[in-house]
């Protein structure tokens, strides 16, 4: 499978900004603290990673032994987003809508989008979600507090850096990122999608991270899904548009089937050409089925989460032996 | 693009089959011997018993005598010029004394500036149908195919799908060779190649297929050539129909094929390396690959100045967007997320639907089922009486309705914004497509909110990134983005031809084209 240099471009910054976008929610739920930080060592991570892949003098390949592996976890994670994204969205919006049509809803669209070009879809809605998102934030610098966003002082190298790097490991996704330059016709590619998704999610997470920190601060509500969607309300428009956090629903459902197509797509072709098409519905299916069961599956992906954040510094070099 | 086309092509070879056999004999005259008998008297018969003279009145055969032999000529009364036939062929055969041989009927006696040996029946009876005269003599096991067509025509009138005000007022008449000459008269190349095909086994209807031959992707033209040829269908008569035998989904409520009726469109397709396809009887073209953006834009875009093209494509863009998607998001607001509503403008709403009794959505469907039922009806409603039509539309389903509490004001409004951008269309085809898509939207809205309306907005672009034409991307300006698709730049930095029909020649005029401009 190879794609054009800007759908791969697309699809990885898909990948990481709308899962960036996507886990606002959980990030800042639970460390919103170290949230300055963790951005200094996301970004830093990203770059670590596409340096090993700038080094790289071929395409990579993905070693055979380690597809069945990355092909468990990456189900694993999409069957917990999907059951996340769902709960929220039910708990926020359809509080009297049937989960399992939530669920539904989110399958389908997982299935329609990655059986279509995905990195088309990345490349007409991505704009239209940041851009929304970048207007919406803007409004709510307004109303906060410029000094909330130094919060970690004082707070401990554990609490700082532990947190912070098991924080990293639900950047799973970030692995996906080794894979893009397979995608792509010309090495030279690599560097614009580095470029690219470098300072796409680097704008992204600095924005919401800051309009997080200066209105939400720390004292989130114990049931609180978005401190996203907490935001957007206190954002005031005039008379006009008195809450437009609703808004955000279109924007959270949209970034959410993106993602979970993402990965779909990602998942089917990492199995080859050959059974890609016919792998969207039975993984899509075995995804839903999972994710129904998605209180069975938290403690395991809460295991998971302390393994997978190495993923991205020793796959390069499983990688590169590949190569040789 | 090339590698799309490359796979495209190599999946449809293997699916091919030889197309010099997918007709065999004579497929529409089975009980016809295939060749011209040398006998007058059997090729007599043949003629009346194929052509049922005892029983069709307008075929008229006419026997005489050229110089000892017998002849005759069978043509059709309404469609021929009967001055040119009198004094163009029967008076030079009936009246020049000499041996009627076939060099000598088909270079000295029969004096038309077309004409035609035919061997086989089949050729010449198609001729007959179109309009020819054809003569048949004892002896010879030839028809002479005389050009003697006068049919009515309808003379060259401006387009009424895409009228502009900036621009040529000339449309596409039923006649392919007229239309044909109307684009060869403003592309004066060569390389304009003007292919004809018959589609149609029984109807046989000629089909142009014209490009340039130095700019259109050679696989782009044969596969089209190919889809028409190996077509096997009894009649075809309209490009509609010649449409949706050839598009690459049938069940995508977008069009995959660009049909317009201004031949200076077709010619900017033609040098931008795309395919245009002429069908006799239809006074539109089918161009093909086209993008979705091309149908939102109007050829009036590339003749205004760009300020102004930018901003009328922007406001088409609005118009278009809400023709689909307002209704279902003003349901959406007031099922789901009143919320979003200013507190004045709800309790106006809210008052204005109070005597209403109806929920919304009910509300909503009474209103966009009467206006596409006023809108259907104003199709065929006689011109003198339309006036009449717009009263009742206006005072009964709008003043009437909302005076007996059937529908609030709001509805109204909204269905207007709805109808009025949908007018704002370009394309006709398009249009359709966004009437059945606006009840989708609409019971998505009404059933999940701006959830539903998300879901169907991801799922509609999903089918249009996977939908084609003729293989070449329909959502294309943003798999190959360029801002140059979505807006018009001044017109000397069209530099580059759009790389959606992969042409061979990308660079469509010199980076400098104001020679006067210092670099």
């Amino acid at each position: 499978m190879t794609l054009k240099s800007k759908e791969a471009i697309a699809l990885s910054v898909n990948l990481i900004c709308a899962k960036t976008f996507l886990m606002v929610p959980i990030f800042f739920k639970r460390l919103a603290e170290s949230g300055s930080l963790i951005l200094v060592a996301y970004i830093f991570t990203l770059a670590f990673a596409f340096m090993f892949v700038y080094l790289f003098t071929g395409k990579i390949k993905i070693p055979k032994l380690l597809i069945p592996l990355i092909s468990v976890a990456v189900i694993l994670v999409c069957s917990i987003n999907l059951f996340e994204y769902s709960r929220t969205v039910s708990a926020l919006f359809f509080k009297s809508t049937p989960l399992f049509v939530i669920f539904l809803f989110f399958a389908v669209a997982m299935t329609v989008g990655a059986y279509s070009h995905i990195g088309k879809l990345n490349l007409f809605f991505v704009p239209i979600i940041y851009i929304t998102v970048f207007i919406m934030l803007f409004f709510t610098f307004s109303d906060g507090n410029y000094y909330y966003l130094f919060p970690i002082m004082g707070k401990g190298f554990k609490t700082v850096f532990g947190d912070g790097f098991f924080m990293l490991s639900s950047l799973f996704e970030a692995i996906i990122l080794f894979f893009i330059p397979e995608m792509l016709e010309d090495k030279k590619d690599t560097k614009k999608v580095a470029a690219f998704t470098l300072i796409f999610s680097f704008a992204i997470y600095l924005v919401i991270t800051a309009a997080c920190l200066i209105t939400v601060h720390t004292d989130l509500p114990e049931n609180c899904f978005s401190p996203l969607f907490l935001i957007l309300r206190q954002i005031k428009m005039g008379t006009y548009f008195q809450h437009p956090d609703t808004a955000f629903l279109i924007i959270y459902f949209i970034s959410s089937f993106l993602y979970l197509s993402g990965m779909l797509f990602f998942l089917c072709n990492i199995w080859g050409k050959m059974s890609k098409k016919a792998l969207y519905i039975p993984l899509a299916l075995l995804i839903l089925i999972l994710a129904l069961n998605g209180d069975k599956l938290m403690p395991l992906t809460l295991s998971l989460n302390k393994v997978l954040w190495v993923f991205p510094f020793i796959l390069p070099i499983f990688s590169r032996r590949s190569l040789k | 693009m090339k590698n799309l086309f490359k796979k495209l092509f190599t999946n449809i070879q293997r699916k091919s089959f030889n197309i010099e056999n997918a007709f065999p004999g004579n497929v529409v005259y089975p009980d016809v011997p295939e060749y011209i008998f040398p006998s007058y008297d059997d090729n007599l018969g043949i003629v009346q018993t194929v052509f049922h003279t005892d029983l069709s009145s307008d075929i008229k055969i006419r026997e005489f005598n050229c110089s000892g032999k017998r002849a005759f000529i069978v043509f059709i009364e309404s469609m021929i010029d009967s001055n040119r036939i009198n004094t163009h062929i029967l008076a030079p055969m009936m009246l020049i004394s000499s041996e009627a041989t076939e060099e000598i009927v088909e270079k000295s006696l029969i004096v038309v500036n077309q004409l035609t040996v035919s061997s086989t029946f089949d050729d010449a009876f198609y001729s007959l149908s179109l309009g020819d005269c054809v003569v048949f003599v004892d002896g010879i096991p030839k028809a002479f195919v005389c050009d003697v067509k006068s049919w009515e025509r309808r003379g060259v009138e401006p387009p009424v799908s895409e009228a502009v005000i900036y621009g040529p007022h000339e449309g596409f008449t039923e006649n392919f060779k007229t239309n044909g000459a109307l684009i060869r008269k403003n592309v004066h190349s060569p390389d304009l190649i003007s292919e004809m095909l018959k589609i149609g086994k029984v109807s046989k209807t000629p089909v142009t297929v014209m490009y340039m031959k130095n700019i259109a992707n050679e696989g782009l033209v044969n596969e089209i050539k190919r889809r028409l040829k190996m077509l096997d269908t009894d009649y075809i008569f309209q490009l509609g129909q010649l449409e949706q035998f050839l598009e690459d989904k049938t069940f995508t409520l977008t069009p995959q094929f660009l049909t317009t009726e201004r031949p200076d469109r077709a010619c900017d397709c033609l040098i931008e390396g795309k395919v245009v396809i002429l069908m006799h009887g239809s006074p539109f073209a089918l161009v093909c690959p086209v993008t979705l953006s091309e149908f939102f834009t109007t050829v009036e875009d590339k003749y205004v100045r760009f300020p102004f093209s930018n901003f009328m494509k922007v406001i088409r863009l609005i118009a278009i967007l809400s023709s689909f998607l307002l209704p279902g998001l003003y349901i959406a607001l007031i099922n789901f997320h009143i919320e979003m509503i200013p507190s004045d403008l709800l309790f106006a709403i809210e008052a204005s639907r109070e005597s209403v009794p109806f929920p919304a959505l009910i509300e909503l469907l009474l209103m966009e089922l009467s206006f596409d039922i006023i809108r259907e009806a104003s199709i065929r409603v006689p011109s003198s009486i339309g006036s009449t039509l717009g009263i009742i539309g206006a005072l009964i389903i709008g003043q009437s309705a909302v005076e007996a509490s059937l529908v609030s004001p709001i509805s109204i409004i909204i269905v207007a914004i709805t109808g009025i951008g949908s007018f704002a269309t370009p394309n006709y085809e398009l249009n359709m497509s966004f009437r059945v898509l606006r009840y989708i939207y609409i019971f998505a809205g009404a059933f999940f909110g701006f959830g539903g309306i998300a879901f169907c907005l991801f799922v509609h672009v999903a089918i249009l990134c996977a939908s084609k034409s003729v293989g070449a991307p329909l959502f294309a300006p943003f798999s190959g983005f360029s801002l140059r698709r979505l807006f018009e730049f001044p017109v000397w930095k069209h530099e580059k031809r759009h790389t959606t029909a992969n042409p061979k020649q990308i660079r469509l005029q010199n980076k400098i084209s104001r020679k006067w401009v210092k670099k």
